[in-house]
């Protein structure tokens, strides 16, 4: 590989983690919203996009997802607030927040990203066969592990304010309705995602993007929306020098993540917060501490790790919007390649490490001078504005009908996890062979 | 005289009595604790890693196969192969786009003269960057390429998606442009001995248009005054008309998937067909 091209991977990998720092501090928005964007940029522009080596847009890319999968936690750690009607499903991150320690967390989930960041720039490399052969076992038996992992979710749905009413009638209707509720919102949002898989009204120029209304209603938009409902106050925050850790919990933790994002960037279909669910449990992790760092290392695995695996000799596997989308003018060939890219990877995590501390102070103190409710109130606009610029009116019904969906865990307190049946189940039909006739029986077809 | 300093939560900054384990607040210990200072260390070691990747893409040395190991076994595969090139073709797809075929031959060794053969093709962008490349691989050359396989019971090519996976390797002094390897033919002498100018750049002086694909770039040209035809691929013909007398400048080749000689022109060369002044005209 020539020594131009690798020195100009550097500035470009550089700019994306600039560009990922900067829309980070949105929350709510997701980065292949953002690389979505770029890739209309790219189709608009075209000749400028032409003249580049695809490596250097592909460097690009990267560095906007690793500074994204490190930092965007930051401006959901502090602008996101749940009040007092949640504390029965209080998240350990929202727990921190309120003890004045989100700076805390978010370094805690930073180590999470650290150990993340080494597994896949230092061991990766020399793990692609085994990768390899594990993608090859896995593969024929991706629908009933999605299936699986579809009735653990169903069966670890619980009710969580039972015992408030005041008979025994109105308990039992209480811990029902949460129940009911939670089996609901799997099965509509399992229907919403056989129908933007086989019948999607996205126009076909947007349809690179076809889930992306779709993601926004079900989980960006419901959270932004609760943000700017709330009432709670967020405390000052102490920028703590060390953590309340031990190596044991790092350790655990990030066993737990690396297991859960594995899984999770390996299995189509599979996200971060299910096999962290599986995981969690199958690691036996507990406490805040691990579920945070887990979830720091499991962010990275699944959102850089499944994109690696799109470069990786032996493996060559396109999983994520990320690959998607790169694979539309990229298509890796060579081992210098790779090691390019994981030097990318390596480089961008080194830089967004850096910033880590740094952003989350700077988040932290905007809490105490910026109205939070503003804050989302703008992402609000912002979101339902790209969906509207890049899929049209029609994504912006699907968006509607996705976040009717999506406010259904919040107002009946249940967990947001059964809403990734809009990808798990299509994916898993499919994987079995069957999609095509459910899509039918349901009439989408 | 002042008193101690106050003990502060390191977690959450709330003021605590001295010789606190635990913060009564936040339930934060006290005594077990990481340094922030390590996630900065972490991002040194990614610099380290970063920097090892880097001078590895730098140093990197492929491991080439034989072009007699590439089977139908190794259908789909990413490879790595080496060879001299023996011929290049940019033709035109009906959309007026280019497409490259390298045909590449195993390097000769003292114990193993050179007889495998393998194209190579690029289609699409990289055809389009192919084109514009200012000094692309030319017979002679030797190169490497990198690419997916495709292989079956009778065919058997790379199909590369970025000229810049074409690295010429070395160069053979003194190597000629294509435009001087030129041999004359009649079309007589084309049909009757196809294989004296197998794979060679040949010009036909004197032809005659005898048929123009309408929506294919494909010319037949007969000898003057005779019915049997030689089909010219690869050039935008419909300017031309049945009977006009026109010379062809081509690379003659077996079309192997169908069975006949064509000759294939480069693409973009206007003089590939020349229409010449008849016999006695002004």
């Amino acid at each position: 590989m020539e020594l131009n091209l690798v020195l100009m991977c550097i500035p470009t990998a550089l700019l994306g983690v600039a560009v990922a720092a900067v829309f980070s501090f949105i929350p709510g928005l997701h980065i292949y919203n953002v690389i979505a964007f770029t890739m209309m940029l790219a189709f608009a522009f075209v000749e400028f996009f032409a003249a580049l080596d695809p490596l250097l847009t592909t460097s690009f890319i990267l560095g906007m997802v690793v500074g994204f999968s490190v930092l965007f936690t930051v401006s959901s750690q502090f602008f996101q607030p749940c009040d007092d009607s949640f504390r029965s499903m209080m998240m350990p991150h929202e727990r921190f927040l309120y003890e004045g320690r989100g700076y805390e967390a978010v370094i805690l989930a930073g180590f999470g990203s650290l150990i993340a960041l080494v597994l896949i720039a230092g061991l990766f490399p020399f793990l692609t066969k085994p990768i390899g052969l594990v993608r090859e076992l896995i593969r024929p038996h991706v629908y009933w592990i999605l299936g699986l992992v579809s009735a653990f979710i169903l069966i670890g749905e619980w009710p969580k304010d039972h015992g408030v009413g005041k008979t025994v009638r109105q308990r039992l209707a209480d811990g029902w309705v949460q129940l009911g509720m939670g089996f609901f919102t799997f099965v509509a949002a399992a229907v919403l995602g056989m129908f933007v898989f086989y019948n999607t009204i996205i126009p076909v120029e947007s349809a690179f993007q076809s889930l992306m209304p779709v993601f926004m209603g079900l989980f960006a938009l419901p959270s932004q929306i609760m943000t700017v409902i709330t009432r709670a106050t967020i405390p000052p925050q102490h920028f703590a020098g060390s953590v309340d850790a031990e190596p044991h919990d790092l350790a655990r933790g990030a066993l737990t993540g690396t297991v859960a994002g594995l899984f999770s960037s390996l299995t189509p279909g599979m996200t971060p917060g299910p096999a962290l669910l599986v995981a969690g449990h199958a690691t036996a992790s507990s406490g805040d501490k691990q579920f945070i760092v887990g979830g720091g290392a499991a962010r990275v695995l699944y959102y850089i790790g499944a994109l690696v695996l799109f470069f990786m000799p032996d493996v060559y596997m396109r999983r994520g919007g990320a690959a998607i989308n790169i694979s539309l003018f990229f298509v890796p060939e060579t081992v210098e390649q790779y090691l390019a890219v994981s030097g990318v990877i390596a480089l961008s995590g080194a830089t967004a490490l850096w910033l880590l501390p740094r952003y989350a102070r700077f988040c932290a103190r905007t809490t105490q001078r910026v109205n939070y409710h503003w804050i989302s109130a703008a992402s609000v606009l912002l979101l339902v504005a790209m969906v509207l610029f890049i899929t049209g009116w029609r994504g912006l019904v699907l968006m509607a009908v996705s976040t009717a969906l999506g406010l259904v865990p919040n107002f009946w307190h249940t967990r947001r996890v059964p809403l990734l049946a809009v990808l798990m189940v299509p994916v898993s039909l499919n994987m079995a062979g069957v999609g095509h006739q459910v899509a039918q029986w349901l009439g989408f077809r | 005289m002042p008193g101690p300093e106050p003990l502060l939560c390191p977690s959450c900054g709330r003021p605590l009595p001295a010789e606190s384990g635990v913060c009564r607040f936040c339930a934060a210990s006290l005594r077990t604790r990481i340094s922030t200072a390590w996630i900065g260390r972490g991002a040194l070691l990614l610099l380290v890693i970063a920097a090892i990747h880097f001078t590895a893409a730098l140093q990197y040395r492929p491991r080439l196969t034989a072009l007699g190991d590439l089977t139908a076994e190794m259908n789909f595969e990413r490879v790595r192969v080496a060879g001299r090139v023996v011929n290049v073709n940019v033709t035109q797809d009906r959309y007026n786009a280019p497409l490259v075929r390298l045909d590449l031959e195993d390097l000769a060794t003292a114990d193993a003269p050179a007889r495998q053969r393998l194209s190579v093709r690029l289609e699409g962008e990289a055809a389009l960057d192919f084109v514009a490349l200012k000094d692309p691989p030319r017979r002679g050359d030797v190169i490497e390429v990198a690419g997916s396989l495709f292989a079956g019971s009778s065919y058997r090519f790379i199909s590369v998606n970025s000229a810049s996976l074409l690295k010429i390797k070395s160069r053979p002094a003194g190597s000629m442009p294509e435009a001087r390897e030129d041999m004359p033919a009649t079309i007589a002498e084309l049909l009757a001995e196809p294989g004296r100018f197998s794979n060679r750049w040949i010009v036909v002086a004197a032809a005659e248009v005898a048929d123009v694909a309408a929506t294919h770039p494909i010319v037949r040209i007969r000898e003057p005054g005779q019915t049997n035809t030689v089909m010219v691929f690869g050039f935008d013909g419909r300017s031309l008309t049945v009977g006009q007398k026109v010379a062809v400048r081509g690379h003659f080749v077996y079309f192997e998937k169908m069975g006949y000689w064509e000759i294939m022109t480069a693409r973009g060369n206007p003089r590939a067909i020349e229409p010449v002044a008849a016999a006695g005209g002004d």
